[in-house]
């Protein structure tokens, strides 16, 4: 029988006799290590190597992925890609943060409660589909199809084809851009009659003049434009000009920078075309040959843009003028570069033709080293849409966003209209919005107008792979591939001198249930039925993009490059592929590329470059180029707000990820806290110093942000960054600064409708604390 | 100082060249440096101090008034200096300078006294004031190859030295005991698309960061501190030479003799 004393001396016994073995210690061992927080550690595994394409936000960029055991850990740029030729761009880089982030949205997803609260449930993509497809079949049926509405933000390529022809062959007239750059493919529509691609050839010019372009910046393709810097600096010593208000990047790396007063581009361009005509320096040739209007163009300049008087207007200086004129004229391939900031801060018409124009007085146009234009695969691709009775009704309909109709008949998107023509009830109510890699209630002026126009949409349908402002408004989230999961199209990007195709596979399995955007379109189109279904027959968007392959195999153009090149606009191309098939295989690689590319002749309805434009005459709109002064300042702003954008800010459907927002300047961001830039001489006028908080108010709004001086910004003038301050998004990006589409002023330009947010009227009011103010 | 711990390297000896005049300042350097080493991401980093960068870039002005100022970029990661004042201090033999020139840090060693912070004078050091974070989910993304460091010690460039690992078996796998220029390059010469930055063995007369550190533009931060370092920069704008090193005069004669 066990006494209690037995009892104890059993347990007593028990404990010194199990410290004389390793349990105790193994077990402190094990308890300190499972206590301790560890830091996580890559898995190590079999490494293997694929290719791929990265296409967010402005990048075209060829990726040497790296994998272990299947799972990516590092994309690194391609020697195959002729654009890049290996570098890449700091998006790129850091895109693996987006692919694996918690802001990726893991399946097809329905709202539950109210709009823009973000409550959503999972949902079946079988019953997520059906719903679609049985309303836009519904909507058909009882003549309503005008009332679906299309927003594609990525607007290039066959993916954007493919959604442009859903939209024609279901019979809606509202495909929408965002962003859209308008001017561009219009001045070159009116001055050569050319409807297509639009290259600069900057590798080979002798010299550029940029007017307000961030070349170096993300404007075009930021790896083509790198490569190109380094083209330039290493041969041939280009010499380039910056116009810019504010010492960007670009200016810094431009030969000379010279501050010229926010919007007045388009002065300037025609004070230099002033002096190359009162001169005689012109391409004589080209002009008495090949140009329409010369005369007209030479006595409006003559009589309006004496370099004086364009000292008054862009502020900078006579002699300037008439020695930056010279040196253009004096070059051999002389090249006149437009687009603000990375293209995206629209330009209008006119300053688009003004700045054109020099190039054609230099008959810098089709020709090396020059301004180019030739046909892509994406545009000769598409086939004639069959169209039945609905969509032919359709065509005669006006679009939502009164693009193209009688007011605006030259543009073909005013996304700033749509917004506004819903939440005002303009015109017919719309039931579906389908959005594809856009993010309107971000990145346009005064988001709050898309908010209330989604709002009033029955059915807001995103496909956006992440959790973004739009997603927050959407009612059926259907999440798209990223790009390492997708098949995708590579087409030529914008401001490319020769047309590309490529075919970026999927080097990853879809990480969560997400599905292709392309295979959906094309999914509806077959439950649609009839017309519709028989317009996109393809089975799923790879069959589509082998159908394109062979389209370019057909062409028996360009070739595919196998081994890297460092010249690739340089070679004689000539197809190394004998079958589709075996394009097909090398596409999985390489890229195909045509340098020697047939440029597109003038089509305007002289059949020569036209000054002054025909199209423009008849429409009763004026047809030279011109310069439209902006409105003048109000008392109660005396300052010009300008918004500048920075290749390390992705202000797009894409936003920053955690690495680039890690990689930030701290004079652009201080906790959550934004900078802008002023000039000494403002801050001294203001009574305001380094990091000080001030209140930025403009006629559309105000904001409390910081102040930072920057001997590099014109005085008077106040930058702020385009690309933060988001609502949606995590906690590495939510909430960091301000969103400056908030607070811009938007002017329209009365001939085209285009909207452009250059110039903002503003003011900066110190904020006065109790105590006294510490410094950030 | 200087002569006591004279610096013999082997066989190799690895230099970065930066050529300033190419670079943009996009950053896609910095971005490869992040993604390649592991490196932390917090959810505020605009309070740079505490922040953990290998590789930053500095924008330097000429500091003449508007409109005749001009600005300029210089990334800067960890000097692998010759004459390393980081070892010098480090008690704890955390840190050395290795036969190929590449100034290492053994993590475990480190205690974080970080009095190789304070020795370093260009700031490449860093400490790990947290354990590491990382956006929820991207951990997946992480490579195998560089550790991530633990709260509490101190980290920098190591020059991609897995690389050069990664580099060597290869090489050894094919029968090769030396690397031919530019298969070891770091994640930032790699990425950089205009080219700016060079990679490679001084010691190999072949390679191309052998003919640019001869380069009369070609100067070393700092210089007069004797640390001797392994990254040089090129510039042709002499306000950028002379700010980059304000020890300089003797070197602006020199090239304007040449």
């Amino acid at each position: 029988m066990l006494t209690r004393r037995g009892f104890l001396q059993f347990i007593v016994g028990g404990a010194i006799g199990t410290l004389f073995s390793p349990l105790p210690w193994r077990m402190a061992d094990e308890l300190a290590l499972c206590t301790q927080w560890w830091t996580p550690q890559g898995p190590k595994g079999r490494e293997s190597w694929d290719y791929s394409w990265c296409q967010l936000g402005s990048d075209v960029v060829g990726l040497k992925v790296r994998k272990i055991d299947g799972r990516i850990v590092k994309l690194e740029g391609s020697p195959l890609d002729p654009i890049g030729r290996g570098g890449i761009s700091p998006l790129s880089a850091s895109s693996l943060q987006l692919f694996y982030g918690p802001t990726r949205i893991r399946g097809a997803k329905k709202r539950v409660g109210q709009k823009g609260k973000g409550k959503f449930e999972d949902i079946e993509w079988s019953s997520a589909l059906k719903m679609l497809t049985s309303k836009l079949k519904e909507l058909r049926e009882t003549g309503q199809s005008h009332t679906v509405v299309c927003i594609d933000g990525r607007g290039r390529g066959i993916m954007s084809g493919l959604i442009r022809r859903f939209c024609r062959a279901y019979g809606t007239p509202n495909y929408i851009q965002i962003p859209s750059d308008e001017a561009t493919p219009l001045a070159i529509r009116l001055m050569q009659g050319h409807q297509g691609r639009v290259g600069f050839d900057i590798e080979r010019a002798d010299y550029i003049l940029s007017f307000g372009s961030q070349l170096f910046e993300g404007w075009g393709t930021p790896v083509r434009m790198m490569a190109a810097y380094r083209c330039l600096k290493e041969g041939q010593q280009t010499k380039i000009v910056q116009f810019e208000p504010r010492l960007s990047e670009t200016a810094a790396k431009a030969d000379e920078w010279l501050p010229i007063k926010p919007g007045t581009e388009a002065a300037l361009a025609l004070g230099l075309a002033y002096v190359i005509i009162k001169e005689g320096l012109y391409n004589k040739a080209f002009i008495e040959e090949r140009s329409f209007g010369f005369d007209a163009f030479k006595d409006m300049v003559l009589e309006r843009y004496k370099p004086e008087a364009v000292e008054d207007i862009t502020g900078i200086a006579k002699e300037d003028i008439l020695r930056i004129a010279h040196e253009f004229a004096k070059a051999k391939r002389p090249i006149a570069v437009w687009g603000r900031g990375k293209g995206d801060i629209p330009s209008g018409l006119y300053e688009v033709m003004a700045i054109h124009s020099l190039n054609a007085l230099m008959g810098n146009i089709n020709r090396g080293g020059g301004v180019v234009s030739f046909k892509d695969i994406s545009d000769t691709f598409w086939p004639e849409v069959p169209l039945d009775e609905v969509a032919k009704n359709a065509q005669n309909i006006e679009r939502i966003d009164d693009a193209g109709t009688e007011r605006y008949p030259l543009v073909t998107n005013l996304a700033h209209r749509f917004a506004e023509n819903i939440s005002s009830d303009r015109h017919y109510p719309v039931n579906v919005l389908m959005i594809f890699e856009a993010n309107p209630c971000y990145c346009l002026p005064h988001p709050e107008i898309m908010e209330k126009a989604l709002k009033k949409i029955p059915l807001v349908v995103n496909f956006s792979s992440f959790m973004d402002e739009t997603s927050l408004f959407s009612d059926l989230i259907l999440p798209n591939h990223f790009y390492l999961e997708a098949w995708e199209d590579v087409t030529t990007p914008p401001y490319l001198q020769y047309p590309i195709f490529g075919v970026s596979r999927p080097v990853s399995r879809p990480l969560y249930k997400t599905q292709h955007t392309g295979d959906i379109f094309l999914k509806v189109a077959q439950g649609i039925g009839g017309a519709v279904a028989s317009a996109l027959p393809w089975g799923d968007f790879k069959t589509l993009l082998k159908d394109v392959a062979k389209r370019v195999y057909e062409t028996r153009e360009g070739t595919i490059i196998e081994n890297p090149i460092s010249r690739p606009w340089e070679i004689k191309a000539s197809p190394n592929y004998g079958s589709p098939d075996e394009m097909w295989e090398k596409l999985g690689k390489g890229i195909w590329f045509n340098p020697n590319v047939k440029f597109e002749d003038f089509k305007t309805p002289t059949g020569k470059f036209e000054f002054y434009s025909k199209k423009l005459e008849d429409l009763k709109l004026p047809a030279l180029p011109q310069f439209v002064p902006w409105e003048e300042g109000h008392s109660e702003f005396p300052l010009t707000l300008i918004p500048y954008e920075k290749l390390m800010i992705a202000n797009d459907y894409i936003a920053n990820p955690p690495y680039m927002m890690k990689a930030l300047e701290e004079t652009v961001l201080k906790h959550n806290d934004i900078f802008v830039e002023i000039h000494p001489f403002t801050a001294t006028h203001l009574g305001v110093n380094e990091g000080d908080l001030v209140l930025l108010k403009t006629p559309f709004g105000s904001a409390r942000v910081r102040v930072h001086l920057y001997e590099g910004m014109m005085p008077g003038v106040v930058g702020i960054p385009l690309g933060l301050g988001h609502k949606a998004y995590d906690e590495y990006l939510k909430g960091k600064g301000i969103n400056a589409y908030n607070i811009v002023a938007v002017r329209e330009e009365k001939a085209t409708g285009i909207a452009t947010w250059v110039v903002t009227p503003a003011n900066l009011i110190k904020i006065k604390r109790k105590g006294h103010e510490t410094r950030a | 100082m200087k002569h006591e711990h004279k610096y013999k390297s082997g066989p190799e000896k690895y230099v970065m060249v930066i050529d300033i005049d190419k670079c943009t300042g996009c950053g896609a350097c910095v971005i490869a440096c992040a993604v390649e080493n592991n490196l932390p991401v917090r959810t505020d980093e605009t309070r740079k101090l505490l922040s953990v960068d290998w590789l930053v870039i500095y924008k330097i002005t000429n500091g003449k008034p508007f409109p005749k100022t001009r600005i300029a970029y210089i990334p800067r990661g960890c000097m692998h200096c010759d004459n390393p004042m980081c070892v010098h201090v480090c008690p704890a033999s955390a840190t050395d300078k290795d036969d190929k020139g590449v100034v290492s840090q053994i993590y475990p060693r480190c205690f974080g006294c970080r009095y190789c912070m304070a020795a370093c004078p260009y700031h490449a050091r860093v400490f790990n004031w947290w354990d590491p974070t990382f956006p929820k989910g991207t951990e997946r993304g992480l490579n195998p190859d560089v550790s991530t460091r633990m709260r509490g010690v101190v980290e920098k460039c190591s020059f991609c030295n897995h690389r050069y690992q990664r580099a060597k078996e290869k090489a050894m796998l094919e029968g090769r005991t030396t690397l031919r220029d530019g298969e070891y390059i770091t994640a930032c010469a790699e990425a950089c698309p205009t080219g700016a930055i060079t990679f490679g063995n001084v010691k190999d007369p072949n390679s191309k960061v052998s003919k640019l550190v001869k380069s009369p533009y070609a100067f070393r931060l700092l210089e007069k501190f004797g640390t001797e370092p392994s990254v040089y920069y090129i510039s042709r704008q002499e306000w950028v030479r002379r700010e980059a090193d304000r020890y300089f005069e003797e070197k602006a004669k020199k090239i304007s003799k040449e």
